[in-house]
């Protein structure tokens, strides 16, 4: 019964926060420790309410967080190891991890050998399976939010945008989400009801920005972002994706499909499959996590790195770095 | 139901499964705990009242603490039952029957914890309706569910009542905001019976039968004790045996679930028993506990009573101290700083 008598003030004592590490829209990060083991965490105070000076009571997007990672339990998945509120405060602890993918990526210093790629793929694409079979769409997947940890684990965080999807008919749902980069072209359209889909092509963006080292399709404006795709992977036909020209009534320059072997000219046939299909234009053609995993690729040869042996940083940036509160994407929180 | 793999099923890893499962004793057990403690501070806190509001002469004069009767654990959970039933019919907002649910099971959750001479029901109830609103996507605005709310009861409630009231139903829920219904299982058999009945309009009207008895469900205590598809399962039983259809659904339940037939036979059999001996808590039953109530509510959850102002008197005095304290070290830490250039 100890689930139903731990009150808030107990849990919170369970806690030390040390030092803040990152500031977000909706919440401020902290570094602290638990402090009869002294495992370090990290404390993510969410401000109930403030923003809007209560417009809707608790925040929509800590809701959906809280909601979310209370379900998922798994080891490429960020764990929700606590939560208390304090005041007007909501306080979630969660384990903490030193590094992130967007980090490793821009590290220079760190070579990639394709069986590295292969393990990060494997990692985000099971944590994101176990969402998508609990009916949750992150929404909101991009190199910031893989969190990797001092063992080489992978782990899908920031569920603020998350949502259960347990309605396929689910309509008027926001398309304001995932940040552009990495935003399927269907959210690009507008469309008021999507799916699984839309992560799935944030994962292809991922693959393709660990093999480019820079992100793959950094498009400025909504307008440039759907040039620079249709650019890279050609303006898509009513053949390639059924509907699309009822989605929009502008007309964009025709640009030819070009292989894509033309850009990743280091890429295996396998490599260079699955990265067509996840960035399949059509939503309904584009591959679902379980295919994804079952892809050749992943069974082909190099075997994935494991965890351990991945390479890492030398030091962690943002231990270091003083945290400037206008760059939420200093905390990968 | 599938059995693929032999790994934990899903429905077992969430938190629904894995904290909110109660047998019947041990539901009894917590709700007469959470009563008993309830009564005993209530008692203490209003004999503190009515200590405060002899030398403050007030007009009414109320029964002494020691004689009050004290709401039981039947009552309580009466009364709970009334407003649970209220989300049920609510009749504004189009909310779904997921939202509903939702809101019902919230309740449940934080009267496992809390007491109604903490919290009326009332208020506990539009809170859960506007956080189940929000945590099954279907959020309303604030102003439009007060605007719903002033229509059918003819009072007028504030958004703050709504917000203060959200963290503490939170956190007695554990902030576990997932809930599994048995909508989405009666579904999923309705599709599955297509393929043993040929009878579509049969299986419709199964199926909506189905759902209204998930409807009473939500009333009951089987969404404590029971997995939502086999609640599932029991409506749809059931609603093949009242509407009289013929349908073989026994044949279609031996055939599903070979091997266990029987153990689920006892759990359906009484899931049915619950639902058919259901009866709801009158508005005279309902009002004869609120006048209880009345009497026996925690002052210091009211704003006016004698206790809560003494206690807001009390924290104004201990700032007013503590204000001084640091006005007087201020100006004990300048004058020594003086001092030293003197």
């Amino acid at each position: 019964m100890s689930h139903l008598t731990e009150d808030d003030s107990t849990i919170e004592r369970k806690y030390v926060k040390e030092k803040k590490i990152g500031e977000g829209t909706y919440a401020v990060v902290y570094q602290g420790k638990e402090a009869a083991t002294g495992r370090k965490v990290a404390i993510k105070k969410i401000k109930l309410g403030q923003s809007q000076a209560g417009v809707n009571g608790i925040e929509l997007s800590a809701i959906r967080e809280v909601k979310s990672l209370q379900e998922l339990q798994h080891p490429n998945i960020i764990e929700l190891i606590d939560i208390f509120s304090h005041k007007t405060n909501l306080n979630l602890v969660l384990e903490y991890l030193d590094s992130d993918l967007e980090m490793i990526i821009k590290d220079k210093n760190i070579v990639f050998m394709s069986s590295d790629i292969k393990s990060w793929m494997l990692m985000t694409l099971r944590g994101l399976d176990h969402c998508h079979k609990n009916w949750i769409l992150h929404r909101d997947m991009k190199p910031n939010n893989l969190l990797v940890g001092k063992d080489g684990q992978l782990k899908l965080a920031d569920f603020g945008l998350a949502r259960d999807f347990g309605d396929p008919m689910a309509k008027n749902m926001s398309t304001q989400v995932v940040t552009r980069w990495y935003r399927a072209p269907e959210l690009l359209f507008g469309a008021k009801q999507y799916g699984y889909a839309v992560d799935m092509w944030s994962v292809g963006c991922i693959f393709a920005e660990l093999m480019l080292r820079v992100p793959y399709l950094p498009g400025e404006t909504d307008i440039e972002q759907l040039d620079l795709m249709f650019r890279a992977l050609g303006t898509p036909t009513e053949e390639d994706w059924p509907g699309f020209n009822e989605l929009t009534q502008m007309k964009f320059q025709k640009y030819p499909k070009t292989p894509l072997k033309a850009l990743f000219t280091a890429a295996g046939n396998d490599t260079l499959d699955l990265l067509e299909k996840m960035l399949n234009y059509d939503p309904n053609k584009r591959l679902t996590t379980r295919e994804a995993l079952n892809h050749p690729y992943f069974r082909n040869k190099p075997r994935p790195t494991p965890p351990g042996k991945l390479p890492k940083q030398e030091k962690s940036n943002h231990l270091n770095e003083p945290v400037s509160p206008s760059s939420s994407s200093a905390s990968p929180y | 139901m599938s059995s693929k793999k032999a790994k934990k099923p899903l429905y077992e890893q969430s938190t629904q499964f894995r904290h909110w499962r109660f047998s019947s004793s041990q539901l009894e057990n917590i709700r007469t705990q959470t009563n008993a403690s309830a009564v005993e501070r209530v008692k203490r806190l209003l004999t503190e009242e009515s200590a405060l509001r002899e030398t403050e002469q007030t007009d009414s004069p109320r029964p002494p603490p020691e004689e009050i009767p004290y709401l039981i654990a039947d009552e309580e959970l009466a009364l709970c039952r009334y407003y649970e039933a209220m989300i049920r019919n609510f009749p504004g907002a189009n909310f779904p029957d997921e939202v509903k649910a939702t809101a019902i099971v919230y309740m449940k959750r934080f009267y496992l914890r809390n007491s109604i001479m903490d919290y009326h029901p009332k208020t506990i109830m539009m809170t859960c309706l506007f956080l189940g609103a929000k945590t099954e996507n279907n959020i309303i605005a604030i102003s439009d569910f007060l605007n719903i709310i002033e229509r059918i009861s003819r009072e007028k409630i504030s958004r703050d009542t709504i917000f203060r009231h959200e963290l503490p139903v939170s956190q007695s829920m554990r902030f576990e905001y997932a809930v599994h219904h048995p909508y989405r299982a009666s579904f999923g058999f309705f599709l599955d019976l297509q393929n043993f009945t040929k009878d579509l309009t049969k299986l419709k009207r199964i199926y909506e039968k189905s759902k209204e008895y998930i409807g009473t469900s939500l009333l009951t205590e089987l969404v404590f004790i029971y997995q939502p598809s086999q609640i599932a399962l029991a409506t749809i039983r059931l609603a093949t045996k009242t509407l009289e259809t013929k349908l073989d659904i026994n044949g279609y339940i031996r055939s599903k679930f070979p091997d266990k037939h029987e153990k689920l036979t006892d759990i359906l059999d009484d899931i049915e028993n619950t639902l058919t001996n259901f009866s709801p808590v009158s508005k005279d039953q309902a009002k004869e506990i609120d006048r209880k109530l009345h009497f026996c509510r925690n002052p210091e959850k009211n704003p006016n009573s004698a206790l809560s102002k003494k206690r807001r008197a009390d924290k104004q005095r201990e700032r007013e101290v503590r204000k001084t304290k640091r006005l007087k070290t201020l100006r004990d830490q300048q004058k020594e700083l003086e001092s030293v250039f003197q």
